[in-house]
C-alpha cells in the first residue's frame, strides 16, 4: 500500500481510491455478487477467516511438549498424529492424515510445499510468507542445506537431512529435538521454546533461558 | 499441468527472506478472499478447491502477484467456469461500488452450520481397492500426461525411488480438470538428491507424496 494522503473519511471502506490494489476492489465486488447470489455469506466468510486466525503453533508445540515428556505418547504422535491431537482436545484439521516426524541427532526432516501452500494450519496456524515463497518452494529439496543455513541452522554433515514435499493431503509436522538443559522444565515450560519454524524444520527449538 | 507453479529445483529466485511478526492477512481484502474460497470449496463437492485455476495462471502474471492476488484470480477464473458469475460482472460491479453501493448484509445460518461441519476433522477415506506397490519397493514415476491438472512434480518424473509408506486412498487431483469422480492408492516415495540432482552433490533425501497412477515398477 502507498503511503498517500488521504483527505476524506472511510465510512463504507469505498473503493476505487488510488491506493488500493486492484484485487482489493475486485474482492468486494466478487463478495458483493456472490451473497446476492446466495453463494456465501458475510458469516460464513467472517468464521473461515476467525478459524484461520484463532490457530497458532501453540496447539502444535503443545502436542510436540507432550511428547517430549511421555514416551507412550511420542508412540501414538509418531504413529498418528491426527489421532494424538484429538487425543490432547486439538483440532488436526480437515485433513485426514497428519504425520509427526521425528528430528533426532542424527536426522533431520524439513516441510515443503513446492506446488503451492500446503501446511498444517490447524495446528501452526497460517503459513508464513516465506513459506509460500517462490525461494523457498524452488529451493527446499534442491538445496536444502543453504536453506537451513540461511535460517541460522547447521546440520552436521553426518546428519541425514529429509525434506518431506506435502504434494498431497497429508499435513506434516516436524517434532523437533528437545534441547539441552531442560530436563527440569515442565511441560508448558517446554511448550514455550517450540517456535513454529522449529515444527517446519527450518530451526532448533529455543534455547532455555539461564537459570539465576 | 506443467505450470509455472510447479517450482521444485528452480532456481534464480534468490535468498529466503523471513518477515518477523508478520500478520495472519496484510490486508484485509486478502482474509475476505480467504474465506470466500473455502466457503465455496466447502460447498462445491468431494474435489474442492482451485489449484487447477492456480496453476493455469499465465506465468508472467503468477510471478508478479502476490499469493492472495493469485487467489483472487483464480477464484474468479472457478466461478466462471462454474458458470456463476463472469469476469466482466465483477468489472460492472465495480463501476456500481465506485458510484457509491455498497456490499450487503445478508445472514443465512444453514450454511454457517454446513460450513463450520465441513471443518470438522474428517476421517481418512475408507481403502477401495489394494495398493500395488509395498513399503520398500523400488518404484519410478511416469512421464504422466500433464495437459490436466496433476500433483506429480517435474523433479520427479523419470526418476526411480522407494515406497516409503502406503497412504489411504485419496481423491485423483485429475478429477478436478476431468470431471472423474475417482480415489487411487497414495504413497509416499523416498528419492536420494543424487537420482534428482545428480551433478549437484547432494546428499539430502526428498520425500514426495504421490498417487499410484503416477507411478510404475522400477526395472
Amino acid at each position: 500500500m502507498s503511503e498517500h494522503e488521504h483527505d476524506h473519511d472511510h465510512p463504507h471502506e469505498p473503493i476505487g481510491n488510488g491506493d488500493e490494489p486492484p484485487a482489493a476492489a475486485r474482492a468486494r465486488a466478487l463478495e458483493q455478487l456472490l451473497i446476492e447470489k446466495g453463494a456465501i455469506s458475510h458469516e460464513d466468510v467472517r468464521k473461515r477467516i476467525d478459524w484461520l486466525v484463532s490457530r497458532s503453533p501453540a496447539d502444535g508445540a503443545r502436542l510436540v511438549a507432550r511428547a517430549w515428556v511421555d514416551p507412550d505418547f511420542k508412540r501414538r504422535l509418531l504413529a498418528d498424529a491426527r489421532s494424538a491431537a484429538l487425543e490432547l482436545g486439538l483440532d488436526p484439521g480437515p485433513s485426514p492424515v497428519v504425520v509427526a516426524v521425528e528430528n533426532t541427532d542424527d536426522v533431520h526432516h524439513m516441510v515443503v510445499c513446492t506446488l503451492c501452500s500446503c501446511y498444517p494450519r490447524a495446528l501452526l496456524g497460517p503459513p508464513p510468507a516465506w513459506y509460500k515463497s517462490t525461494s523457498y518452494r524452488s529451493r527446499a529439496v534442491s538445496d536444502p542445506r543453504r536453506v537451513l543455513d540461511e535460517f541460522g541452522v547447521e546440520l552436521g554433515d553426518d546428519v541425514e537431512l529429509r525434506v518431506l514435499d506435502s504434494t498431497a493431503d497429508i499435513r506434516y509436522l516436524v517434532m523437533p529435538r528437545r534441547p539441552a538443559g531442560t530436563e527440569g522444565m515442565s511441560e508448558d515450560e517446554l511448550a514455550a521454546l517450540i517456535t513454529r519454524d522449529s515444527m517446519i524444520g527450518v530451526a532448533q527449538p529455543a534455547a532455555p533461558a539461564p537459570i539465576g | 499441468m506443467d505450470g509455472i507453479h510447479d517450482m521444485g529445483g528452480m532456481q534464480g529466485f534468490g535468498a529466503v527472506a523471513p518477515e518477523p511478526g508478520e500478520p495472519a492477512f496484510h490486508e484485509r481484502w486478502e482474509g475476505r478472499v480467504f474465506g470466500m474460497s473455502l466457503t465455496l470449496w466447502a460447498t462445491g463437492g468431494p474435489i474442492g478447491g482451485m489449484r487447477s485455476q492456480l496453476e493455469r495462471i499465465q506465468p508472467g502474471r503468477y510471478l508478479a502477484s502476490s499469493y492472495y492476488e493469485r487467489w483472487e484470480h483464480a477464484l474468479e477464473e472457478m466461478l466462471a467456469e462454474r458458470g456463476v458469475l463472469a469476469p466482466a460482472d465483477v468489472d460492472r460491479r465495480i463501476e456500481g461500488l465506485r458510484a457509491g453501493g455498497r456490499v450487503p448484509e445478508r445472514s443465512d445460518p444453514a450454511m454457517v452450520e454446513a460450513v463450520l461441519a465441513d471443518m470438522q476433522p474428517r476421517p481418512p477415506a475408507e481403502p477401495e481397492g489394494g495398493h500395488r506397490f509395498a513399503a520398500g519397493q523400488p518404484v519410478r514415476v511416469r512421464r504422466i500426461s500433464t495437459a490436466v491438472h496433476n500433483r506429480c512434480p517435474r523433479y520427479v518424473r523419470g526418476v526411480s525411488g522407494v515406497v516409503e509408506r502406503l497412504l489411504a486412498p485419496d481423491w485423483l487431483p485429475e478429477n478436478e480438470d476431468l470431471g472423474e469422480q475417482r480415489r487411487a492408492p497414495c504413497y509416499t516415495v523416498s528419492f536420494a538428491a543424487s537420482d534428482l540432482w545428480p551433478d549437484d552433490g547432494a546428499d539430502h533425501t526428498v520425500l514426495v507424496d504421490l498417487w499410484e497412477t503416477y507411478l510404475e515398477e522400477a526395472g
